[in-house]
């Protein structure tokens, strides 16, 4: 069940999307979700659809995982298709007393379906060829200009980073805890709602202590090695742009200059 | 009726690139009143094994079977099996979770429907197994206990579910010497006196090697050997290879032999090792003139 989380998963590949920079992916990402919110019509959705197929066979990642990251959103996406289903007023072709389904709607809710679905994807691209480690340096190198109006950029990258890091290890202990309180004759999947949160104390507090020690930990050791923040640190992997870089913003930006012409 | 163990195989996260095999046909039977002692590197795959068990895990293949039960089984009450064989995790202190000591250990005991009176009184007998003073302790909350309190005290919470097997994962990790050795003389008292069966997991031979009756040594998923403690012992160069080796004192006797001097190598105690020096040494050697 937790491992069905795909936040900060990476799958390590040497695709071409993979050697990208990833100040230039997030780029790409932010350019690919414009021209996604500019699609309107079945043509440029074609477009923007058969772009992300492309995207997605060159990340050379299984299809499964992406449909992976889609499961938890499946509600909301279903439920924004029926609701456009409905509620979009047009030409009626279905009804059944104050519930009327119309072609604009019919339409609409698969187009929205549609660019949620894409939307979600997408950016699993970007997540899943990236490190989190290699997502962070890109974003506070993305956010240093800013460092003069008062961004703490640094400290910014410096929390997600972290974050990130610690996400499969909380979800480690966490199945470690539920283990372990199983093994105790815990159960979390049967009995009313109000025992079942209850049941999620013995969870919840060793949880939330070994949180506690980590950053404790965590803290004592940076500071052992002398962390003091972003001032002149240099890094290990400098990040660079290269050719690879220009093709891929420039095919994308190539996306959104034909979705504006076609729409 | 044993614990039987056949054809086990278990994938870890199948049809991932992570796919990992983390157990490879294990064929095990644990005997009723055993003292076993699993031993094996970090992701031998003891810890894998020892959740089949009480079915935290179920095997990709193969089955487990305790008393009459089959894991896999989906008629089985799953608590069942988890009452019978008590596992006690590594680190275990790191799932106390109340606010006093006696609720602690009343959890599990609470979790298969015992009524308040008998909680109590079941918490008060398996306090007093791990030699924990029950009035002086019972209030306090145990967060606020010493390292090898707070783990006696966890694993009191699974001597209160009243297990016929034990189950424990490297129950001396992170203890100084002395805390390790109360521990295990605790543990083999529970054997002793309360007869309950004991399935020790270790990376430890010199651990084991002095409570277990019968070693099973894990190599790479698979069972390398299993056996008697002597009888193992005597395979040194292949526990060497696969970085276990044998208890420090075995070794001391091993290399004396090979130095010539006429002493015995199924050693493994500091107590039998004195023995054996004392009868072999010239009279003499060793004291002070």
């Amino acid at each position: 069940m937790l491992k069905d989380i795909t936040i900060g998963q990476y799958f390590s590949g040497e695709s071409f999307i993979h050697k990208m920079d990833p100040r230039a992916k997030i780029f790409a990402t932010v350019i690919f979700m414009t021209a996604l919110f500019t699609a309107r019509d079945t043509l440029t959705y074609g477009v923007v659809f058969g772009f992300s197929v492309f995207i997605i066979l060159l990340s050379q990642i299984p299809v499964i995982f992406y449909l992976k990251g889609l499961k938890p959103l499946l509600i909301i996406i279903i439920l924004t298709s029926v609701m456009h289903f409905f509620l979009t007023p047009g030409e009626e072709i279905w009804s059944w007393s104050i519930l009327v389904l119309t072609r604009e709607g019919l339409w609409q809710g698969f187009f929205m379906g549609l660019r949620l679905a894409l939307l979600v994807i997408v950016t699993s691209v970007l997540t899943l060829s990236t490190t989190p480690i290699a997502l962070t340096d890109g974003i506070e190198k993305i956010l240093n200009p800013f460092k003069r109006i008062g961004v703490p950029a640094h400290e910014l990258a410096m929390m997600m980073t972290i974050a990130l890091r610690f996400i499969p290890t909380l979800i480690e202990e966490t199945e470690k805890i539920m283990n372990a309180q199983k093994a105790r004759g815990a159960d979390f999947e049967s009995g009313s709602l109000i025992k079942r949160a209850k049941a999620l104390i013995p969870i919840l507090v060793p949880l939330f202590i070994s949180a506690f020690r980590r950053a404790d930990d965590l803290a004592v050791a940076m500071e052992a090695r002398c962390y003091r923040g972003g001032e002149n640190r240099t890094r290990l992997r400098a990040l660079a742009y290269t050719s690879r870089d220009a093709v891929g913003l420039a095919f994308t930006v190539a996306l959104l200059v034909a979705i504006v012409y076609l729409r | 009726m044993p614990i039987i163990l056949q054809d086990v195989y278990y994938t870890y996260q199948k049809g991932t690139p992570n796919e990992a095999d983390a157990l490879k046909g294990i064929n095990l039977e644990i005997a009723e009143g055993e003292f076993l002692g699993i031993i094996g590197h970090t992701g031998s795959g003891k810890s894998t094994l020892v959740q089949h068990l009480n079915g935290l895990v179920l095997p990709t293949s193969g089955t487990v079977q305790v008393d009459e039960v089959i894991t896999t089984d989906k008629k089985i009450k799953m608590k069942d099996i988890r009452q019978k064989v008590g596992l006690v995790f590594q680190y275990p202190e790191h799932q106390l979770f109340e606010e006093t000591v006696e609720k602690d250990v009343g959890y599990g005991p609470d979790n298969l429907g015992f009524s308040e009176q008998e909680i109590k009184k079941i918490v008060k007998e398996a306090l007093l197994a791990v030699q924990l003073d029950y009035k002086a302790i019972k209030d306090k909350s145990p967060f606020n206990l010493s390292g090898g309190q707070k783990r006696r005290v966890a694993i009191a919470g699974i001597i209160a579910m009243k297990p016929k097997y034990l189950v424990l994962d490297e129950p001396t990790a992170g203890l100084d010497p002395r805390g390790r050795e109360e521990i295990l003389k605790q543990i083999q008292k529970l054997h002793k006196e309360l007869g309950i069966t004991i399935i020790l997991v270790s990376h430890s031979m010199d651990d084991v090697a002095r409570v277990a009756d019968r070693l099973v040594v894990m190599h790479q998923g698979k069972i390398e050997m299993s056996g008697k403690p002597q009888e193992v012992f005597t395979k040194r160069d292949r526990l060497n290879e696969i970085g276990l080796g044998v208890p420090a004192v075995t070794e001391l006797f091993y290399r004396l032999s090979e130095k010539g001097l006429p002493v015995s190598k199924d050693i493994f105690t500091v107590e039998e090792a004195i023995a054996a020096l004392k009868r072999e040494l010239p009279k003499g050697v060793g004291t002070r003139a």
